[in-house]
């Protein structure tokens, strides 16, 4: 048994990440009390659900591709995080919910989803089964199909959070021309400069994967984010001297990081 | 509430083995995460049938119902049912199933696709105008792009294209990466939850994301 070239330095920092969560926990639960950076777009929902209601329209939920492989699935989990968040807040506040699936694999998690947050909020006579619609694995398919729900259901909020292609530009262009607020975010760099002009409030990165640990606030989660955090620092500070270092002829951090 | 000790039990025993498999070489592991990852294709394969049961469900329905535009309900499951007989009464690469996909689906995709240029347009003008210091940076930037990018940029000030590819090499790519870093971590710490059972808003039961008031 030995490990694979060039994951050393992975599995450091992999297991830095666990210690440094493991520390963040521990101190949330002794002080009770870390602060955590304002997300616009995760307090944004109140504004954008609470709209909706008093409209009497309903709220669109996409997830985006919605795959689970590797480069995308953490992408889908978050997705689900801020589904469950949405569905919960539409059924206490007696909103409809329509979501639409481009991945017929999400499409069984996100009924489920919806259907518990209903149980959970003491509406379960409340959901709708055929407003968790899978649509089409094709993009544009898919595309047309959601343009065609938003335009006859006048939807009132447009959530999107997940792993986006070229459809970004169109959902949220059709959601802001039938005058829905909008709530997306994304970890696709391509994508995000078209959420960022498109939409009201923008989740950027990192900030889909911190949704639920700045809801909920458990201490694990904000260990979590505790060692998000501390990483980046972590980081920008390897870039740094790694940079001087390379820039000065000794590129021994750059080599030690591909061990 | 809904018990969900099993499937926690799956994701962690089922992603603890793929995660150790990415650290150690070792033959067992190597076969045993490579088993898991085909049934996670079996898996996707089943959930497949399920989306298009639930396109049948919803549409049958509707076209029962006589909803508004119930007709488009019914032309939608007469070509589900044709095209995929269709597929299966002759095969995909028969000439028949190909005419459907190459003269009907591809000039139809390409149509949608080709509304991305006015929706960038409109989504542009939108973004642009001038409100913010934010605003501003971005329609100063997309201005230098934009004429360093056609011809008559390099006409007005011959190092247009120069400054527009320092642009997309320096300011853009340093934003990127800090973002996908920024993501990355975000994604182990997900992850990790995930995998500890902490985060279980994918099974729809309790934990992750039920902060709603």
């Amino acid at each position: 048994m030995s490990l694979y070239a060039g994951r050393m330095t992975h599995l450091l920092f992999f297991a830095a990440f666990v210690l440094l969560t493991w520390a963040g926990t521990r101190r949330f639960q002794r002080t009770g009390n870390v602060p955590i950076r304002r997300v616009t777009g995760l307090d944004a929902f109140e504004e954008a659900i609470g709209r909706a209601t008093e409209l009497g329209r309903p709220v669109h939920f996409s997830l985006g591709r919605g795959l689970f492989d590797a480069e995308h699935g953490a992408q889908t989990f978050a997705g689900f995080s801020m589904l469950k968040h949405t569905a919960l807040m539409t059924a206490r506040y007696g909103c409809r919910l329509i979501v639409t699936n481009q991945s017929p694999q999400a499409h069984p998690v996100t009924e489920e989803i919806v259907r518990q947050a209903y149980v959970e909020a003491g509406r379960p006579d409340d959901y709708v089964a055929d407003d968790v619609r899978y649509l089409s694995e094709q993009q544009t398919a898919y595309v047309s199909g959601v343009i065609g729900v938003m335009e006859r259901e006048r939807i009132a909020a447009n959530v999107m959070v997940g792993y986006f292609y070229a459809e970004s530009m169109m959902l949220a262009e059709t959601a802001n021309k039938v005058g829905a607020i909008q709530i997306a975010g994304t970890a696709n760099t391509h994508q995000i400069p078209f959420f960022v002009a498109a939409c009201d409030y923008t989740l950027i990165g990192e900030e889909i994967f911190a949704a639920s640990a700045y809801l909920e606030r458990q201490p694990v989660q904000i260990g979590c984010l505790v060692a998000q955090d501390y990483g980046k620092y972590v980081a920008a500070g390897i870039i740094l001297v790694g940079s001087i270092l390379a820039t000065a002829g000794y590129p021994f951090l750059s080599q030690w990081i591909k061990k | 509430m809904k018990f969900t000790g099993v499937p926690i039990l799956v994701t962690m025993v089922v992603g603890g083995v793929v995660l150790l498999d990415f650290f150690v070489k070792q033959s067992n592991l190597i076969l045993l995460s490579r088993e898991f990852m085909n049934w996670g294709v079996i898996i996707s394969a089943f959930a497949t049938g399920l989306g298009a049961a639930n396109l049948l469900r919803i549409h049958a329905k509707r076209t029962q119902l006589r909803r508004t535009d119930w007709w488009y309900s019914g032309i939608l499951l007469c070509v589900l049912v044709g095209y995929t007989a269709l597929g299966v009464l002759k095969h995909s690469s028969s000439s028949q199933y190909q005419f459907v996909f190459n003269h009907m689906f591809q000039p139809l995709s390409a149509t949608v696709f080709s509304f991305n240029a006015f929706f960038m347009t409109s989504a542009a003008y939108r973004a642009f105008r001038v409100r913010t210091v934010h605003a501003t940076v971005l329609l100063v930037s997309a201005l230098l792009m934009m004429l360093g990018r056609v011809g008559i940029g390099e006409v007005l000030y011959k190092d247009m294209p120069g400054i527009a590819s320092w642009i997309s090499r320096v300011p853009t790519t340093a934003g990127f990466r800090g973002i996908t870093i920024g993501a990355a971590l975000g994604a182990i710490g997900l992850s990790l939850r995930v995998l500890t059972g902490i985060e279980r808003s994918q099974f729809g039961g309790t934990g992750g994301g039920g902060g709603a008031a």
